[in-house]
């Protein structure tokens, strides 16, 4: 008799539970970014450029091994660049932005398709990377905390940004 | 003569893993250059245990204890195929995993298919690099029940700006009778786990996780289990029937498990804890009708502590000295038709070393003391082992 009392809560209950939850959730998910989209026009990273450099005027331009430019009236202010990297089986696509020295300005998750290792999404965790200048990649890991549960896609994004980094000082060195 | 035994099959499980690593890499690459939405990898724990420091001598057991593939394959950017096969003790087959997953929209997905329980830390993040210890902790092994995985539906998804995750599932349950008594007093739940092997469900139960991440360096987990183990004696059940609905009825026992983590990693330093409470409605009726010992409620939890000792080296080596104090309860209550056995109240402390040697690749030793009950002598284990994850 208590079984089929239980039964009955049990079922009910979560079932209840369940469709509540994936409503609220529905509700508060983000908007769905359509990633087919080029990404030079592509509103989460001209957001990011001209929340850090405080202007809506700048433009930007190619240069190599997929950098880009951004300049104000002429003069270069910064750099950006997507790069991808592995998260377990998946890729990620990021966003870092320079200033004109190389130095990082910002780091950002833009696309994050696995469900294990989104730590490395979390804004605090990736201010770490900001003014880590270091041109010794031990070094450079150090100032970077692990994530416990996330060490694939901590190594593969500090990798990922130490190497991009090394690109673009050696490409302003030229 | 006897540690030339040893040391040859150390040596073979040690040369084993070695050349896993080497040629999955090699095959993986060739597979991935051809097929780029397929993913291969694996994981495996070799171990040897012996137990020491009484008077008598025991044999040592070497084990390749666990050897898991993983197979992946994504069809597109949001639908893939997730599996893992495993094969334990060299003999026994299982599949660990094996579901659908869909990404609906930006931060939630769907899986459907063979899934792990989201309860606690290690039935999600069983790679052995992953944990301290050769062998997985008897909290997770005797309370969760560790590997836990069963055929359900979940969603999970990310929220909060990436603070909160969350999943929530409906799976079948455990298998509490089949014509005898499953579950028992000593081990708990874990004979139940049904494994997608021909599973069947009378009905289904929820579980959730939930895991914080907005404390800096911290990583907490709220897990959640909520349900009825699954009987035989349903199945062609008459409900009008009440005598065989009250017999059917006893063979069947309610759970309502909770379970919190938490981790902790800065710099050298890294913490783990883990607290799991399990509440069994009707295991009165349950041990009058199979004769088992079944306890009414289960409790377990750890402490650990590790430390990287090449911190301040210039290397990307790590040596952890680690320290672990566990005690799990399978009789934590009973109702009134038993007695509890102290016996299954058991404390484990374990200390020992582990040597990352790769990313992916550990050489462990550790020393783990075993005592339960009031006056029983406790026993001491010496365990070695190799874990790879690739």
């Amino acid at each position: 008799m208590v079984n089929t009392t239980i039964h009955k809560i049990s079922t009910f209950f979560s079932k209840e539970i369940i469709v509540f939850l994936i409503i609220s959730l529905l509700n508060f998910s983000f908007i769905n970014y359509d990633w087919e989209k080029d990404i030079k026009s592509s509103d989460k990273v001209h957001k990011n450029i001209s929340d850090i450099f405080n202007s809506s005027t700048y433009t930007i331009n190619s240069i190599s091994h997929d950098f880009y430019t951004i300049s104000e009236s002429e003069r270069i202010v910064g750099y950006f660049i997507v790069p991808s990297a592995f998260s377990k089986y998946k890729k990620f696509d990021y966003l870092i932005i320079y200033n004109n020295f190389a130095e990082i300005l910002k780091v950002k998750i833009l696309n994050y398709r696995e469900s294990h290792g989104f730590e490395i999404c979390n804004k605090r965790w990736l201010k770490q990377f900001i003014g880590n200048n270091s041109d010794s990649e031990f070094e450079f890991n150090s100032k970077v905390d692990a994530i416990s549960g996330a060490t694939i896609s901590v190594n593969s994004l500090k990798t990922s940004i130490f190497k991009k980094t090394q690109n673009l000082k050696r490409i302003i060195n030229e | 003569m006897k540690t030339n035994k040893i040391r040859k099959t150390l040596l073979i499980g040690i040369l084993f893993s070695t050349i896993i690593i080497s040629k999955a890499q090699n095959t993986a690459e060739k597979i991935i250059a051809s097929n780029p939405g397929l993913h291969i990898g694996g994981y495996g724990q070799i171990d040897y245990n012996k137990q020491i420091n009484d008077e008598l001598n025991h044999n040592a057991t070497l084990d390749v204890h666990r050897l898991v593939t993983f197979f992946g394959y994504n069809f597109n950017e949001k639908t893939s195929f997730i599996s893992e096969i495993e094969m334990e003790h060299v003999k026994e087959v299982y599949v660990e995993q094996a579901f659908l997953s869909h990404r609906i929209k930006d931060n939630i997905s769907v899986n459907a298919g063979l899934i792990l329980i989201p309860m606690g830390i290690q039935n999600l993040y069983h790679e052995p690099p992953t944990f301290n210890g050769v062998e997985r902790t008897n909290v997770d092994k005797y309370i969760v029940p560790t590997t836990w995985r069963e055929m359900g539906v979940s969603v999970n998804g990310r929220m909060m700006d990436n603070t909160l995750s969350y999943e929530l599932m409906l799976v079948n349950g455990f298998n509490g009778y089949d014509g005898a008594g499953v579950f028992s007093g000593s081990s708990g739940l874990r004979s139940g786990r049904q494994k997608a092997a021909k599973s069947y469900m009378t009905s289904p139960d929820f579980a959730s996780r939930f895991s914080y991440l907005g404390i800096p360096n911290l990583n907490l987990g709220l897990s959640t289990y909520l349900g009825e183990s699954e009987s035989s004696a349903y199945n062609g059940l008459d409900l009008s029937d009440e005598n065989a609905v009250m017999s059917a009825d006893s063979t069947i026992i309610g759970i309502n498990m909770i379970g919190i983590d938490g981790r902790y990693q800065q710099g050298a330093l890294q913490l783990r804890g883990q607290y799991v409470v399990a509440d069994l409605s009707n295991t009165n009726q349950y041990n009058i009708f199979t004769g088992k010992d079944l306890g009414s409620k289960m409790m377990g939890y750890y402490a650990e502590a590790g430390y990287n000792l090449l911190s301040k080296k210039e290397t990307n080596d790590e040596l952890i000295a680690f320290v672990r104090y566990e005690n799990y309860n399978t009789h934590k209550e009973v109702e009134d038709n038993i007695t509890i056995n102290s016996n299954y109240d058991r404390k484990d402390v374990v200390l020992g070393l582990g040597w990352k040697l790769a990313k992916g690749a550990m050489f462990k030793v550790d020393y783990q003391i075993k005592s339960n009950g009031n006056d029983n002598p406790r026993t001491d284990y010496i365990n070695i082992g190799t874990a790879v994850w690739f």
